[in-house]
Parts: structure tokens; sequence; C-alpha cells
């Protein structure tokens, strides 16, 4: 997929690799580089690169990154890697993929060790059955979880896999914080490069995490035209004036947020809706989940940082995101784990009850970290396809 | 991916096919002076032989190119010194005998896409040169590369022994190459080594390039290799000898041109590693090369088109892209260009992504190069700068755009940016793209 990344030599995140990344780190942008320098003269902390899976050379047929800042949500000349080009490739190598397919039932063998096929729905309620030798489940960790419980029948009464009674449980996500400023010192041009380029990276590990939650925070380099706009019409700036505020605003905004862990607690689950079917007649998911205390107290730490940050700018006009500031990034559902008692799948993915039956997804994350979860679950897809590739070689 | 356009053979004909077997050893010289080395090191370089020798992703020179033509497909030979797969076996003599004269070691003729026409007009100095580095500084490779089929009269060897008779060979040059002066080394680089008119000049009936044609612009595999001689209108005439360097040098002159496709590989693999005194030669040559006006451009191509004034956003009615049964070509635009190139179509500030006004092959009166450049992106690494314009052809892993779509964009391209809109068809986006060869 294509990650660039620093130099560990130069730039050590303490994540040990075997070999350097193989794309150069991306250029970090001039409000990032005056950041960084703030952060490194008056603060213990640090301003790191942050591995990412954006181009800084052509790579896998998809051009260089050109900076326009306009990466969300997936980048307009393919040199942000998304999951699109992971499909592409399949489907060059043979992969058939039909679309609009919507599986609702898992099928297995008398014995319930191996799954024989999956049925499908197209959107005019045509049922599909597709049979084989392997099954992966790649439906995130919503979708996943709500598939292995809807495919509940006489032999498995609690669900596909869910020996353990862990499917649908050990949610989690990236809380976060997130606080805009305007910076009192000098202007700082954010939204010029790629939106994420530099992370403070101090608080990914401790002795206090055994208090509470790792995190990761983002000095995020986009364009701030709009909350300017907003900010200087809020403060009664008309005709030219509004105009010199906007640029003023603009280019003095700060944008902080926080990826802050959360843990794998089985209590926050998804189970079905009884009350809800869309119009499939498939069950809506629901989610029980309540913030750990443990991301909490993470939370509030962050919160103490960045009222040091902004003090160190001289920042004023706070615009606090109320509460806290989901990332959106779920994970957990059916967690990796050795002991088939508390956890879905092991090592390599496998679902402890089926021998045949794979998942790559967030969802069997057993802890989320602090990193965006994409490249990991890219990772995992690509484990699986390994033992599939050894497994199918000497079947 | 498909990568053979990376090396496609500029040629209409075929290359020569894997060699018989062989008897005797040659003697080699032994321990060749660094500087003969060096020397045919920089023949091969400027005579870019590893474009067409060299397999996509395979060992350099060890052929297996596979070219699709209308007579067959046609497959490059190993050529390096493997007495068994390569030429290890070639005498001095042998290799010269192929090299100016098409002729191989087994006494059969080469196919005349392997440009010994040009090569004919090497110095016997060079051609030395040339084959003391091919035996000591090529590394050998044990692989036959497939052999090539074509169709019939062209699987003939014989006929292009026919061929030969009417073709016209470069005149060897004498005397020692390095020592000439500016002029005749820029028509030495022209004619015996690069051999631009392998692709620059129309071919007669017989396939021959024509005499009096020189550099007029060529038709060949869905490009167009356009007319360079010193026209004001149709060729390259307004150009400096300083921009002709430039754009050897890394394939890209700001407000003039860029190269993609086959040229985007001549300039990577060859032009960009020749000195600054050969490029000046052999631009100052270029540049003198009687005009030749062009049947079809009537205005200096460079110099179309301007800026496009967007329309404010305050001001002007807002077009919603979202729910729209069929884009038009400036939505086209909008979606899959406008990113590098701008709304305006000015390109990126470093000129990373051209500019696409003031750009030769957008005020081409013929699109075929820029529906070549949508249709199969643009990869050159030159001058210390890789650029890579995405595909959007349907294998593109970035953005597939059908072939009216294609035609389309072209269209709003080149009226709004070039030269008018040349009415390109959805059918005519379709031929050129299966005009690309095709990977095995």
């Amino acid at each position: 997929m294509g990650v660039c990344g620093p130099d560990p030599k130069v730039e050590d995140l303490g994540s040990p690799r075997k070999q350097p990344y193989p794309m150069d780190a991306l250029p970090i942008s001039y409000a990032a580089q005056q950041f960084r320098k703030l952060i490194g003269e008056k603060t213990p902390y640090r301003v790191v690169h942050e591995p990412q899976a954006r181009n800084t050379r052509p790579y896998d047929s998809r051009p260089t990154c050109e900076g326009h800042n306009n990466c969300m949500p997936i980048c307009p000349i393919g040199a942000m890697y998304n999951g699109s080009y992971s499909v592409y490739h399949a489907e060059a190598a043979g992969a058939k993929f039909v679309p609009n397919a919507v599986v609702y039932r898992i099928e297995r063998d008398s014995a319930n060790k191996r799954v024989t096929a999956v049925h499908y729905y197209d959107p005019d309620k045509g049922s599909h059955r597709v049979t084989g030798k392997y099954f992966v489940i790649a439906a995130h960790c919503i979708e996943t979880a709500k598939l292995m419980l809807f495919s509940a029948d006489e032999q498995s009464p609690d669900g596909i896999a869910n020996s353990s009674g862990h499917v649908g449980r050990n949610m989690m996500d990236h809380t976060g914080v997130q606080v805009s400023f305007i910076s009192g010192d000098k202007a700082l041009w954010p939204g010029r490069g790629p939106l994420e380029t530099n992370v403070i990276d101090n608080f990914r590990d401790g002795d206090w995490r055994n208090e509470r939650g790792a995190y990761l925070v983002h000095m995020v380099d986009d364009n701030q035209v709009d909350l300017a706009t907003q900010l200087a019409i809020a403060k009664g700036y008309v005709g030219r004036e509004l105009e010199e505020q906007i640029r003023y605003l603009a280019s003095h905004t700060v944008r902080l947020f926080s990826h802050n862990e959360g843990l794998a607690d089985p209590d926050n689950r998804l189970t079905l809706s009884k009350t809800n079917k869309d119009i499939l007649g498939i069950p809506h998911p629901e989610v029980y989940y309540k913030l750990p205390e443990y991301t909490v107290k993470s939370c509030e730490h962050t919160r103490g940082l960045f009222r040091d940050l902004i003090g160190l700018m001289h920042g004023t006009d706070e615009e606090w995101t109320p509460g806290y500031f989901p990332q959106d990034h779920p994970a957990g559902s059916t967690i990796m784990g050795t002991d088939p008692t508390d956890s879905v799948v092991d090592g390599f993915c496998r679902t402890h009850d089926h021998e045949n039956l794979f998942i790559a997804s967030s969802s069997v994350f057993s802890s989320v970290g602090t990193g965006n979860i994409t490249l990991t679950v890219a990772a995992l897809a690509l484990r699986v396809a390994d033992t599939l590739k050894k497994e199918l070689a000497h079947a | 991916m498909p990568d053979v356009t990376r090396k496609i053979l500029w040629s209409v004909l075929t290359a020569g096919t894997a060699l018989a077997t062989f008897s005797a050893v040659p003697a080699r010289a032994d321990d060749p002076s660094a500087d003969l080395m060096a020397r045919g090191e920089y023949i091969a370089t400027a005579g870019d032989c590893v474009a067409c020798h060299t397999a996509p992703g395979g060992k350099p020179f060890a052929g297996g190119l596979k070219i699709t033509t209308p007579m067959g497909d046609v497959v490059t030979t190993n050529i390096t010194p493997d007495p068994d797969h390569g030429i290890g076996k070639y005498t001095e003599e042998d290799f010269e005998k192929s090299l100016r004269h098409g002729i191989r070691r087994d006494g059969s003729r080469l196919y005349p896409a392997m440009p010994y026409v040009s090569y004919a007009g090497m110095t016997d100095g060079d051609v030395k040169a040339l084959y003391t580095w091919f035996m000591h500084g090529v590394k050998p490779v044990a692989e036959t590369p497939p052999v090539t089929s074509l169709n019939f009269p062209a699987n003939l060897r014989i006929t292009m022994g026919l061929w030969n008779m009417v073709a016209t060979s470069e005149t060897p040059e004498t005397g020692d190459s390095a020592t000439f002066d500016k002029m005749r080394r820029g028509k030495y680089l022209a004619h015996a080594l690069e051999h631009c008119g392998t692709c620059h000049t129309p071919r007669n009936i017989m396939l021959s390039e024509k005499e009096d044609s020189y550099l007029a612009g060529a038709s060949l595999l869905g490009w167009y290799a356009p007319n360079i001689t010193s026209s004001k209108t149709g060729g390259i005439g307004n150009w400096s000898e300083d921009n002709l360097v430039e754009y050897l040098k890394t394939g890209h002159v700001a407000g003039l041109s860029q190269a993609a496709g086959p040229m985007g590989e001549a300039v990577e693999h060859s032009t960009s590693h020749l000195t600054d005194d050969d490029l000046h030669a052999l631009a100052a040559y270029i540049l003198q090369v009687p005009a030749k006006d062009d049947e079809a451009e009537h205005s200096p191509r460079e110099q179309y088109g301007k800026p496009l004034e967007q329309a404010d956003v305050r001001s002007g009615e807002l077009t919603r892209i979202d729910n729209l049964a069929q884009m038009d070509g400036a939505q086209i635009y909008d979606a899959n260009c406008a990113a590098c190139h701008g709304g305006n179509g000015a390109g990126t500030a470093d000129h990373y992504a051209p500019s696409l006004f003031h750009n030769s092959v957008v005020g081409s009166a013929r699109p075929d190069d820029l529906i070549m450049a949508v249709l199969n992106g643009v990869d050159r690494n030159a001058g210390g700068v890789h650029v890579h314009m995405p595909a959007f052809n349907q294998s593109s892993d970035v953005q597939r755009l059908s072939n009216a779509e294609i035609a389309s964009v072209v269209n709003y391209v080149t009226a709004t940016f070039g030269s008018g809109d040349h009415g390109v068809t959805a059918e005519q986006v379709e031929k050129m793209g299966t005009e690309l060869p095709k990977t095995p």
C-alpha cells in the first residue's frame, strides 16, 4: 500500500522495524515546522513525522502527494492509500467482486467446524449462495459482529464463532479532545501541504498507562478559512475589515486534537436490535458504550496539555469541542486472543470455532492504541492472505 | 499492471529474435582501458539500447520486451555477453555487422526495427568501445526470451534483405567522434546514436524514412512524434538551444512542452544522461534541421491558450456535481484534472504538474498525445524529478474514465487551453487504447 515514514536511525518512533519504510517521510509543512520548533524549544516534548500511506514518490501506479490539502474524504489523485486500491489489485489477480451483495447467513458443515457457504441478498432481496474452501469476513467492526450474531441457528444459538460469548463485545474507539484557537504569535498559515504531517508522540507509552490511556496529539494542518470566516462574522466585522480579519484569523488558527486510547471492556458491546430492521429484514445494530474511566483520565490529561500549549502560543478565542471528540475509529467486537474462552480469533485472525473462517477487520483489535487504524487493518488482512496462500498451496 | 508501454519499441517493424547456436568462442581483449569502457557505456546510453532490449521489470539488456505489431508479436533479444543466451560468442566483427548492417552472426537478417540504418553512421572507434563495454561491462544473463513469431511476409528474414536494398543507411562517420566540432558532433548524435529520425521522420510506402522530410513528424502506436524541424509554425523553430537542452535533460520546459510515452523513456534512459556539451551540440543541430511546414499545424502549438477565468463562487450560480446523469467535459475536468492542473489550467507553481495552456501537447492540432497521456498517464524519472501522472484508462488504480469521458475531457481541455475542440470521439479513444502493446 506504500507507507512513508522517517528513517529510524534519524527519528526513532519506538516501534522496531526490520527494514526502513518503503518511502521517505513526508516533508513537514511550514506550520508544522514552526510548531515543531516551539515544542522542541519550550517543552520537554517532541514533534515527529507520522508514518502514513501517503506517497512521497510515485508508488504502485499512483502519483506523489502534491500537498493540496484536499485529502478528505479520499485523495482525488490517489496519492493517499485507500482500500479500493487493494480491491483493484485483487480483481486484477482474478478476484470477482459482487457489488450490492448483503451477506446475511453463514452456513457450516454438520460438525459445525467448517464454514461451507455464505448467503447474500441482492437489492431485490433475491437470495444467492456462495460456496468456498475458505471464508474471510472483512466487514469492519460493526457489520462483522452483526453478521456473526445474525447467523445464529440451532447449531450455534449465540451466533457464529461465538462459543466464548465475546462476539460483539470489547468495542473501542479513539475518543479525543479537540480545541482550536487563534495564536498570538507569528502566522502559521496552516493548510499548505498534506493534512497530517506531524504528531507529538510523548504520550504513546509510559508507566502511567496502568492508570490512564495513551494518546497522540495532532497539530492538524488543514485550511482554516471556514472557521476563520465564521469567527470573523461572529465578531461583527464587515466589508474590507472582514476580509482582513479572515486573512488574519485563517493564518493564525491552530487546531489540536488527540487520539486517546480505549480499553477492551466486555460490557461495551454490540447486539441486534429487537425493534428496528432494515429494508432487507436484517436487524439494526445496537451499541452500548460507556467511556472507560481509563480513557476519561487520559482525556483530562490531554486537556491540561492543550491548555499549556495555548498559553505557550498566547492563544485567544478558544473553541473546545464539547465533551469528547470521537475519531470514528471503531475497533474490537471479535477480539484476538490465545484463550478461546475470552476471545474470538487467534493470532492469525482465524476464528477459534471454525477452522476455515477468518476475520480481516479492526474488530480483531484487542487494544486500539493511538494511531489511525487503517494501516493495521490492512497489515492484518495481508497476514490473513499469507496464511490462506500457504494453506491453499498445501491443499 | 501492464507496464509494456514503458518500453515501446519505437518502430513499425520488429526487432531481432533469439539467436541460433554457436560454435567458436571469440577471443576478447583483456583488461580494456577504463577510457574505452566509459566511452562504450556512454555510447550505449546515447544509443538507448536498454529501451528495447529490457523487458518490464527484467534484467538489463536481457531482452524479452514483447511488442504487438500489425505483423505479429515481437520479442527483443538478449544482448548480454552470455555465450549461450546472449551475444557472448560474438567477435567484434560479428558485433559490427549486426550493429551497422543488420546481419546476425548466423548470417540471417535482423528486422529493421533494430535501428541499424541509424547505427550504421557510428565510427569504428565507437563501435569498438560499444563492443568492449557490452562484453566486459554488462552482466551476462543466462535466459533466452521467447522467439518472435511474425506474420507472412515479414516472417521471412530474406524479405529484410530486399528491404535493405531500398532503405537508406547512414554513412559511417570517420575519425574520433570525441574530437568532432559542435555541429558535426550534434549531427552524429542525432543520426547515428539517438536515432531521432526513427520516430520523428515519416516513412514512405516501403516503410523507410523519407529523406526529404527529416524530423517532420510521424504517427506510431497511438502516439504522435511531432514535427521538430525548424519550422516556426509547425515545428520547434521558436525554441532556443537552451530550451531544447533543458527539455532533453529534464523532459520538461515550462511554457513549451513535456515528454511522455516513448519520448519520456528516451529522456529518462538516454538524453538526460548526456553531457552538457553533447546536449548543446545535439540541440544546435536539431534546431537547424531545414524547416518543413506541417500539414496540420499552422500556428505555433506552444503559444495557444491562457488561464481560464474562474467565476467567483460568490457571484455565480453554483453547479452541484453530485447528481448529474452524465458529466460534461468541464465537470470531468473539475473532478479528475483540476486537483493538479488547477481549475484555471495553470498547473502547480513548481511546474511539477504542467500548465495546460502554453503547452505544445494541448496546443497541437493533433490530440493524439493528449489522449495517450490521459489514457496511460506519464511516468518519467529524469533530471532528479520523478514525474507521475496517473493513467485514467480502464485498468487505472486511481480513476477509471470511459472512452466517452476521455474524449469529452480531451475536447474540453483543447477547446479551453489549446487550439480548439478537435471533435475526438469515444471510438477514436478506444482505437488508441487498443494500439497499445499488451503485456504477455
